[in-house]
C-alpha cells in the first residue's frame, strides 16, 4: 500500500524525535500501544508556567503512519494550551496525512498519546500543588502570627 | 457438520488454554478426511459446496486453537467478552519495557549485532511463555472464569498479541 506524500515526508524527516526526563515537573508523558500491530508510542510535552505547551518529543516504534501521526502531533501541540491540545481529533490527523481507512488506528493512537501526556502532566501538577498546600499549612502553623496581630484575609 | 460447534468440542479437546497438540493434530486429520471436498466429488453441487465450507471451518478452527495468541482470544470470546479493540489499554510499565526492548533491537540491528538480536528474541520468547502460563492458570477445564479472571486474561492476551508482533519483526531482522 502506498503512503501519502505527507506520511513519507514525516517518516523521512520526523520532527521532535527524542525524550524529556519524565521525572521533571513540567513534563507530561503519554505512553500508548496497539496490541494488534505491536506499535508503541511515547509522546511527551513540556508545559510552561502559563499552561502553554512549549515543546514536545516523541518516540514511536511502528509503521510509517504511526510515526507520521506522532511527528505531526508534536508539531501541532506546540504553542497550544492544554485544553486546545485536548481538542485535537484523530480525524484531523488522518485528514492532514491522508491516511487510508486501514491506518486510521494510527491516528487514534496519536490522539490517545497526547491525551495521556496531558493527563499525566495534570496529575503531576495536582500532586505538586497538593504538596505545596500541605507545606503552606505547615508553615502557617510554624509561623503563626503572635496573638494580638490580626491579618486581613479579604 | 454443525458449524456452530465450539472449536474445542469439534476436536474432542477440553475447553481450556493448555493444549494437547497431539490430540488436536490427530482430530484435525480425522475430521478433514471425513469432510474433504474430494470425497464429495461424485455427489451433487450442494453436497460439494457443503464439503468445501466444512473443510474451511475445520481449518479455521485448527489454526485458531494451534496459535497461542488466537487460542487465548477465542477463549475470551467463548465467555462473552467484548472483542479486543482500540479501547483496550496496556499497562504503562509493560509499554515502557517494550519501548526499551524495541530501541535495543533497533540499535543491534543497525550495528549488525546478530547475537544481541538473538538474545532479545530469547527474552521475548520467555515473555510470551510467561503470558501463556498465566492464561493456562486462568482458563482451566470445566470452569467458567470469574469476571476478575477474565479481565486478567484479557490483559494477558493483549500482551501476548503485542509480544508476538514484536517477535515477528525481530525474526525478520534476524533473517536479513
Amino acid at each position: 500500500m502506498a503512503y501519502s506524500e505527507k506520511v513519507l515526508e514525516h517518516y523521512e524527516n520526523p520532527r521532535n524525535v527524542g525524550s524529556f526526563d519524565k521525572k521533571e515537573r513540567d513534563v507530561g508523558t503519554g505512553m500508548v500501544g496497539a496490541p494488534a500491530c505491536g506499535d508503541v508510542m511515547k509522546l511527551q510535552i513540556r508545559v510552561g508556567k502559563d499552561g502553554v505547551i512549549e515543546d514536545a518529543r516523541f518516540k514511536t516504534y511502528g509503521c510509517g503512519s504511526a510515526i507520521a501521526s506522532s511527528s505531526l502531533v508534536t508539531e501541532w501541540v506546540k504553542g497550544k494550551t492544554l485544553d486546545e491540545a485536548m481538542a485535537i481529533k484523530n480525524s484531523q490527523i488522518a485528514e492532514e496525512l491522508a491516511l487510508p481507512p486501514v491506518k486510521i488506528h494510527c491516528s487514534i493512537l496519536a490522539e490517545d498519546a497526547i491525551r495521556a501526556a496531558i493527563a499525566d502532566y495534570k496529575a503531576k501538577s495536582e500532586a505538586k500543588s497538593g504538596a505545596q498546600g500541605h507545606e503552606e499549612t505547615a508553615e502557617a502553623t510554624a509561623c503563626a502570627p503572635p496573638t494580638g496581630v490580626s491579618r486581613t484575609t479579604s | 457438520m454443525d458449524r456452530k460447534t465450539d472449536y474445542f468440542a469439534l476436536f474432542d479437546l477440553p475447553r481450556r488454554y493448555a493444549l494437547d497438540e497431539t490430540v488436536l493434530n490427530e482430530s484435525w486429520r480425522a475430521l478433514l478426511a471425513r469432510v474433504h471436498p474430494d470425497t464429495a466429488v461424485l455427489a451433487d453441487a450442494t453436497a460439494k459446496r457443503k464439503a468445501i465450507e466444512d473443510a474451511a471451518y475445520v481449518n479455521e478452527a485448527y489454526r485458531t486453537l494451534k496459535d497461542p495468541m488466537r487460542r487465548g482470544d477465542y477463549l475470551l470470546q467463548c465467555y462473552d467478552e467484548a472483542p479486543l479493540g482500540s479501547g483496550d489499554v496496556l499497562p504503562v510499565e509493560f509499554l515502557s519495557e517494550q519501548l526499551e526492548a524495541r530501541e535495543a533491537a533497533d540499535e543491534a540491528w543497525r550495528a549488525g549485532n546478530r547475537d544481541r538480536l538473538e538474545s532479545l528474541q530469547t527474552s521475548l520468547r520467555a515473555a510470551q511463555r510467561q503470558q501463556q502460563g498465566a492464561l493456562a492458570v486462568l482458563f482451566v477445564e470445566d470452569e467458567t472464569p470469574s469476571a476478575e479472571a477474565l479481565a486478567k486474561a484479557r490483559q494477558h492476551v493483549l500482551s501476548l498479541q503485542f509480544l508476538t508482533r514484536f517477535a515477528d519483526d525481530l525474526d525478520e531482522k534476524i533473517d536479513v
